[in-house]
């Protein structure tokens, strides 16, 4: 760096092709659909492709890794409107318990307990969350934080819902099919519904809270009450990867309030890249089938995994999925001075 | 008669921690009018607004509009009802568009409720809205990120984005701070036209000659009270406003005058030839449009050298760049994938090569900068201020050296336990000039140290400056006031668009006649 005397510079330019369909009237040619499309669909059908190719173990990660995608667009949702969170585990446990005990003591069927746990959920968070929306950064933080772990300990130590032993034998989602590429689906339609409401005015709106909640209330915009819409959106989706987890392991326990479930999509945001939603899901798609790759080490396996990740935030601070997009859409070449 | 009043201000009072910012004010605004607000620095303004706007509650007193109590409501509900504000430091959403910053407010019921804004929309409001603003339509300028957009343009934006609500009472705080003389010549007519179509309007300035063009009325302020209130004209003429605000009181507010401090030949003598820097050939590319377009300059030991030039002069990209700060923002810029700066050319510092040197290297050598709006630290008091930017010195020298700062802003010493959060815009800049000179650098850059200020403080400042400089410090100094500066400089600098067009001592520049035009208005 600093190397001033250098008689070529580099300069950084959009592709002409990037230039071009930007703008909606100039895509003419096959190619320009192409160069738009493509990044959004391959992945996509790669994903749904995946599950018949690979084996058993490795599908139940993927549904894994579809879970904590799920919770790490929660979280960048919440974080998009200034909101930064440490407890997605709430909306994890919530939304896990409510499924329990609506199957559990009712009986209900998971058509009905699926949606209602998402949306009561959303609404109960919500409400348990309200009074601290008006704390900004750390003291939000820390209340998410600590908000699951009492609520881990109150079913621990009073022997509510099963206490530690949880509630058990809860009725099965559905075939390992149909349960794979249910939460695939809803992954992806979470990760396009998200993308296009921060596209919308709507969106906007929240960003420019994050940005300078100040000047959003002197623009006559009602600041609470559009926190506690994202909030209860980003609850419901945390809620709903809850609640699928729950039937599709037949089992709701205090672990469900477990501190990784807060960590871990924070973790993978940081490191897909925040803001943008599809960092959030490449982030959860590198982690946990890395963490599960590295099984293999025994007891190292959380020290290997820790050192990849601060490894990985230090040489792309941007986020993997900025670095990605930023060379598909521009090229660097060397200028004579 | 009472039908013609839309906002009426019953006594309000306010003091943070002890320091009373608003004492006992009541006026009246009535329909149509454009009513001045003005007052030396920490008179109380920008308090005032707060409270009027909700951001501030105050602790007694009421405020109505349309007869309607609107005191502890919040800021959003005021702005619902109809009444809009502008920033003294610009607060736009810098990771934006300039023109997605209008639909912000184009989102809001009050909008929706006059016009039923439909998708897809808001886009052409907005930008049809920045056109008014001097956001030509069919240039890039409205899309371009609001981070990128040069001072000027934002405090326009602000306007913009006030006016988005099509309030009935808008309130200006500080609008033209910052900003050029053909810009504040372009914003007034906007301003006059607002009026005229029936917003009534309150505006703080400092900015006089400008604000008593427009202004019907004018309040002066001065330690949280109203002390006069009347036609602009008429107000100026009492002599308690004039010994508030314009002058022969300084040593009592500001800054000791020129004269107190150090006597000539006090300090080392002026002007030896020795070149403390030398700028060769810089130029700086943000991206690929060009910042700074090989600039030659130096500055001799002894000597205060001013860079003048109006806004998006290039003026803060030099001071960042002799600095050396500009390399931590190539670096940052590198890993985060931002703007990419291209910095060529050579900075020699008393002798030595620093053009890769790092910053805080720069600073031990002996070259300090103050940067624009230096922040200090909120929550610490003046004093721990000046001991935290001393951390590298010695006890005693550090006691030394608070005492002469002390000397030359005899106004900080009576503030030295005040927190600086709650000092005034001036006072803070004050204290930051003072931070810089705890590292007691051989070579000061002060980055538009005239901000904000009032004319009597910029007066005070400048008068500072000289006695700094007269204590031996070399300093060099980038403005676009040259009123207040040019008379006690040695050497200047004019640079317009990254490209040097005139430089000389102070009798040539003062001489000049395009100086003479575009920055002493005459």
């Amino acid at each position: 760096m600093g190397k001033t005397q250098e008689e070529v510079r580099k300069e950084r330019l959009d592709r002409g092709i990037k230039v071009r369909s930007d703008s909606v009237y100039a895509i003419a040619s096959l190619r320009d659909m192409a160069y738009l499309l493509s990044p959004r669909i391959i992945p996509v059908v790669a994903v749904f492709v995946l599950p018949l190719v690979l084996g058993g173990y490795w599908t139940k990660v993927m549904v894994y890794a579809a879970v904590y995608g799920l919770l790490a667009l929660s979280w960048d949702f919440l974080a998009s409107c200034g909101l930064f969170s440490l407890g997605q585990a709430l909306f994890f446990g919530m939304g896990a318990y409510l499924v329990g005990i609506m199957n559990h003591y009712f009986g209900w069927p998971v058509v009905v307990t699926l949606p209602a746990a998402t949306l009561c959920g959303g609404v109960l968070c919500t409400l348990l969350l309200a009074p601290v929306i008006r704390l900004r950064g750390v003291y939000f933080a820390m209340v998410t934080l600590v908000i699951p772990m009492l609520f881990s300990r109150l079913i621990v130590a009073t022997k509510l819902f099963g206490g530690s032993h949880g509630l058990t034998n809860l009725t099965p989602f559905g075939g390992e099919w149909f349960s794979t590429y249910f939460i695939l689906i809803s992954l992806f339609v979470c990760l396009f519904a998200l993308r296009r409401i921060i596209g919308e005015d709507y969106g906007l709106v929240l960003r420019a809270i994050r940005d300078d909640d100040r000047a959003v209330m002197s623009a006559a915009i009602n600041i609470f009450w559009r926190k506690i819409q994202a909030l209860f959106l980003s609850a419901c989706i945390g809620c709903f990867a809850g609640a699928f987890m729950c039937h599709h392991y037949q089992f709701t326990g205090p672990s469900a309030f477990a501190l990784d479930y807060s960590l871990m999509p924070l973790a993978a945001t940081a490191l897909g890249g925040p803001g943008t939603f599809v960092g959030a899901v490449i982030g959860s798609a590198i982690l946990v089938p890395l963490s599960e790759a590295l099984r293999a080490f025994g007891g190292l396996r959380i020290a290997f995994y820790c050192v990849i990740l601060i490894g990985s935030i230090i040489v792309l601070p941007e986020g993997v999925f900025h670095f990605i997009a930023r060379k598909y859409h521009q090229f660097e070449r060397d200028v004579e001075v | 008669m009472e039908e013609d009043i839309i906002l009426r201000v019953e006594r309000l009072h306010k003091s943070f921690g002890g320091v009373v910012a608003a004492y006992d004010i009541s006026f009246d605004l009535r329909k149509g009018e454009f009513l001045g607000l003005i007052g030396p620095n920490g008179s109380g303004k920008t308090t005032l607004v707060n409270l009027i706007t909700g951001f501030v509650r105050p602790d007694e007193g009421r405020v109505l509009f349309k007869s309607r109590d609107v005191t502890g409501m919040m800021p959003y509900g005021i702005a619902e009802l109809g009444i809009a504000r502008t920033f003294q430091m610009v607060r736009m959403f810098y990771n934006l568009p300039a023109y997605k910053n209008v639909i912000i407010p184009l989102c809001s019921t009050r909008v929706k409720r006059r016009r039923g804004g439909r998708l897809g929309e808001r886009d052409d409001m907005a930008i049809e809205l920045l056109d008014e603003y001097g956001f030509e339509r069919d240039s890039m300028v409205p899309y371009k990120m609001a981070n990128s957009l040069p001072h000027g343009y934002l405090k326009r934006l602000d306007l913009a984005r006030a006016m988005a609500l099509r309030p009935e009472v808008l309130l200006l705080d500080e609008l033209f701070s910052g900003m050029s003389m053909s810009e504040v010549a372009a914003t007034l007519p906007m301003l006059e036209r607002l009026n005229k179509e029936g917003v009534s309007i309150i505006m703080v300035e400092h900015r006089l000659k400008e604000l008593f063009r427009v202004a019907n009325r004018v309040i002066v302020l001065n330690f949280g009270a109203k002390i006069a209130e009347g036609l602009p004209e008429e107000v100026m003429k009492t002599d308690k406003v004039k010994a508030a605000y314009l002058g022969s009181e300084s040593t009592a507010e500001g800054v000791s005058p020129a004269e107190a401090g150090g006597a000539p030949g006090a300090g080392v003598e002026k002007r030896s030839d020795e070149r403390m820097l030398e700028v060769r050939d810089l130029s700086v590319y943000y991206e690929n449009a060009l910042a700074i377009n090989s600039l030659n300059l130096e500055v001799c030991r002894g000597e205060m050298v001013a860079v003048l030039g109006s806004n998006s002069g290039g003026k803060t990209t030099l001071m960042n760049t002799v600095s050396g700060l500009i390399l931590d923002m190539q670096k940052k810029a590198r890993r985060r994938g931002g703007e990419r700066i291209n910095v060529y050319g050579r900075i020699h510092f008393r002798g030595r090569d620093v053009t890769v040197m790092g910053p805080g290297e720069r600073v031990r050598m002996g070259l300090v900068l103050c940067r624009e709006r230096h922040p200090v630290f909120r929550d610490s008091s003046v004093l721990e201020n000046l001991r935290i930017a001393g951390n590298s010195r010695k006890g005693r020298e550090v006691k030394q050296l608070i005492e002469s700062i002390f000397e030359t802003f005899s106004h900080l010493r009576r503030l030295s336990k005040r927190r600086g959060g709650l000092l005034s815009g001036g006072e803070q800049q004050m204290l930051a000039i003072g931070m810089a000179l705890m590292t007691s650098p051989a070579l000061l850059l002060l980055d538009e140290p005239l901000l904000g200020l009032s004319p009597m403080l910029q007066q005070t400042v400048a008068g500072a400056m000289k006695n700094i400089s007269k204590r031996g410090m070399t300093l060099l100094v980038a403005e676009q006031f040259a009123r207040p500066l040019l008379p006690v400089i040695d050497r200047g600098y004019v640079i317009e668009n990254g490209i040097l067009v005139l430089s000389g001592t102070r009798d040539e520049l003062e001489g000049d006649p395009e100086v003479r035009a575009s920055y002493l208005g005459v």
